[in-house]
């Protein structure tokens, strides 16, 4: 079932939450709602849902308007971050409740109950109270009573951000694959960009109530077309400083931070004059010898062990900029580091708008 | 093997300061259930008629064998029982719309009804008989709730008893969580199915509370059924029935009397309380535990 979100607009007394959003969801997409907190995605959730209405705008569901139905008549699932299961009933009266008010009969609400909790691993589970349950299996249930009406659409509104990290994982990986087994359109709300990244077909990003980009995961991170969403997708941020690009020698340069050029792709020749702010992430940004040509160089304020890669905060000019090296150098900090920029991996963006010089989107 | 903790200073202090403090209540109701039996107490000793320990009787009982007092014990159990059942249901209901709905005027009439709760009831007398007089005019309403009818106590019991239980509800309402309920209009309840199914159920300890708090009044409740009900049988609550005791100018009082009514008054509250207890010490404790 496609979904159709035209020009929605959500108004709290004088507060603008969700600003003339439109966006097209197609049958059985996983698509995300990426933002910062406060941006208008649960709004916006919550909309689709039926729970707000719009204060303007429309949202189809297929051929319907869905505008005004109430969340009911909407054949929709819905899971929670803080789960909100019925504190008073037990796991099996939670998952089958929506049955139980459809006036199913008992013998089709225990198959239909047991099949499902099996299928999420809490088939054991079922006469045990909500409060009896961990976090995980708590969150199993909620995905349980979600999908057991056969939704066509399954909402998601950060329900991985009270589980503990490892468990974050694990169910992330494990929504994915039910989506997909199922086939379920599915719009996924969260403000962890690596969530996003990992599960979603497409992302909609939003700030201050407004569709920021709205593609698939890589091209977010590769080709952002804003500042905002260069610094906000990508573990991690972006190094970002106000620089120019001149041309030395024939070949384009950019000032780093602290007054240095450093030679770039041709393919950065076009660039117009003038201030911009200069993004390039800690990954494309390497270590090398002291003696190499052309190398930048900066003081390393701080190392932070990532395990696998150790992350060095360093000071370059007036700018801290974060590099990734490998743990087994013996760098400390106060150690005067160089390194090398892939040529063609940098961003540039308008000084004043944020948008991107290099993706038009 | 445990070792016992040895017992402090401290503890015993504390418990001997308590038991002082205690003291007058534990008397009093030791007094009370002690003349009761008696004819005559010397303090807390009951007496017989030369002086010695002893007199022990059931004559103080003998009330019990008229009607007036059964009468009066049917009045007051209505009267608790509408009062608890009626406060309870519109306070929940009144205390959802307040929580969850927003309406104009919401702000205004919160405030009125914490200026309601302030009034006492004896300011209010005069008003009421006006309110009970009127519903006497109304022909068959008269039956149930006009003016020297339980019916017509009942009402305004229930609607003076009706600021506090409101707040209350309300304030029960605003801490049970808001996707509970939008998970609950999702599942395909309507709003009224949520209040009953999702909500009543979480804000238990919220009607256990009020529940015992209107019963108690109801059962306890002295100026209402006074000032509007005649007395006599049919027309008095055990209170009332306490007081008309207490009235008489040719007989002199008997205290022993006195104290087994009051003893028979405070039965159903203690049988209440003793079969109850264990909940209301978990409300107190701290509600229902688990979920989010």
């Amino acid at each position: 079932m496609d979904i159709y979100i035209n020009n929605i607009t959500k108004k709290f007394g004088n507060v603008t939450a969700v600003d003339k959003l439109s966006l097209h969801i197609k049958s059985g997409e996983f698509v995300a709602f990426l933002g910062p907190s406060g941006c208008g995605k649960t709004t916006t959730l919550l909309m689709i849902a039926g729970i707000y209405k719009p204060n303007g705008g429309s949202i189809f569901f297929g051929e319907k308007d869905v505008t005004y139905l109430p969340p009911k008549d909407r054949n929709i699932g819905m899971v929670f971050q803080s789960y909100a299961l019925y504190p008073h009933m037990n796991v099996y009266e939670n998952i089958t409740f929506s049955m139980k008010l459809k006036k199913e009969s008992e013998n089709v609400k225990r198959k239909e109950a047991q099949k499902i909790a099996d299928m999420l691993g809490i088939g054991h589970l079922l006469e045990r109270k909500p409060g009896e349950l961990s976090g995980g299996q708590q969150q199993r249930v909620a995905l349980g009573r979600a999908l057991i009406k056969k939704p066509e659409l399954l909402l998601f509104d950060e329900p991985l951000s009270n589980l503990d990290a490892r468990l974050r994982i694990s169910m992330r990986s494990e929504i994915k694959r039910i989506q997909k087994e199922l086939g379920i359109t599915c719009i996924y709300v969260t403000h962890d960009q690596i969530e996003a990244m990992t599960m979603a077909d497409r992302v909609a990003v939003i700030k201050d109530g407004q569709l920021q980009a709205y593609v698939p995961p890589m091209r977010l991170h590769e080709n952002p077309s804003t500042l905002f969403i260069g610094q906000f997708v990508g573990n991690p941020p972006m190094n970002t400083w106000n620089s120019q690009v001149k041309g030395i020698g024939g070949l384009p340069h950019v000032e780093m931070c602290d007054g240095t050029f450093l030679e770039v792709s041709k393919n950065y020749n076009n660039l117009k004059k003038g201030s911009l702010v200069a993004g390039i992430r800690a990954e494309d940004i390497e270590l090398v010898d002291k003696n190499t040509k052309g190398a930048a160089s900066a003081i390393v304020n701080i190392i932070e062990p990532l395990g696998r890669d150790n992350l060095l905060d360093c000071q370059c000019g007036n700018k801290t900029i974060e590099i990734l090296s490998d743990p087994h150098l013996k760098i400390k900090a106060g150690d005067k580091i160089f390194f090398s920029i892939t040529k063609d991996a940098w961003q540039f963006f308008d000084k004043e708008s944020g948008k991107s010089l290099l993706w038009n989107l | 093997m445990k070792r016992k903790e040895p017992i402090h200073w401290g503890q015993i202090l504390i418990f001997i300061i308590l038991l002082i403090l205690s003291l007058p209540i534990i008397l009093g109701y030791l007094w009370l259930i002690i003349s009761t039996f008696s004819k005559v107490t010397y303090g807390l000793v009951p007496v017989d008629k030369s002086g010695n320990f002893g007199g022990f009787t059931l004559s103080n009982w003998t009330f019990l064998k008229e009607p007036d007092i059964w009468w009066a014990s049917w009045n007051t159990f209505l009267l608790a029982m509408f009062m608890t059942v009626g406060v309870v249901m519109i306070s929940s209901l009144a205390g959802y719309a307040l929580s969850r709905i927003k309406f104009s005027g919401r702000k205004e009439f919160l405030s009125l009804t914490l200026v309601l709760h302030a009034f006492p009831s004896v300011t209010l007398l005069i008003a009421i008989y006006f309110v009970l007089k009127f519903f006497s005019g109304i022909p068959i309403l008269d039956l149930f709730m006009g003016y020297n009818t339980i019916g017509g106590v009942i009402f305004v019991s229930l609607a003076m008893q009706l600021p506090l239980g409101v707040w209350l509800m309300k304030g029960f309402f605003d801490n049970v969580s808001w996707d509970v309920e939008r998970a609950a209009l999702i599942d395909g309840c309507s709003r009224l199915r949520t209040f009953w199914s999702v909500m009543f159920p979480q804000v238990r300890p919220g009607i256990a509370a009020l529940s015992i708090f209107s019963f108690m009044t109801g059962w306890s409740s002295f100026i209402i059924p006074y000032t509007f009900l005649s007395g006599g049988a049919g027309h008095s609550v055990i209170s009332t029935y306490l007081n008309t005791l207490m009235q008489s100018d040719t007989v002199s009082i008997n205290y022993n009397v006195l104290a087994a009514v009051g003893l028979f008054q405070l039965i159903p509250i203690l049988i209440f309380y003793f079969f109850n207890q264990n909940y209301l010490m978990k409300i107190f404790s701290g509600g229902s535990h688990g979920g989010v």
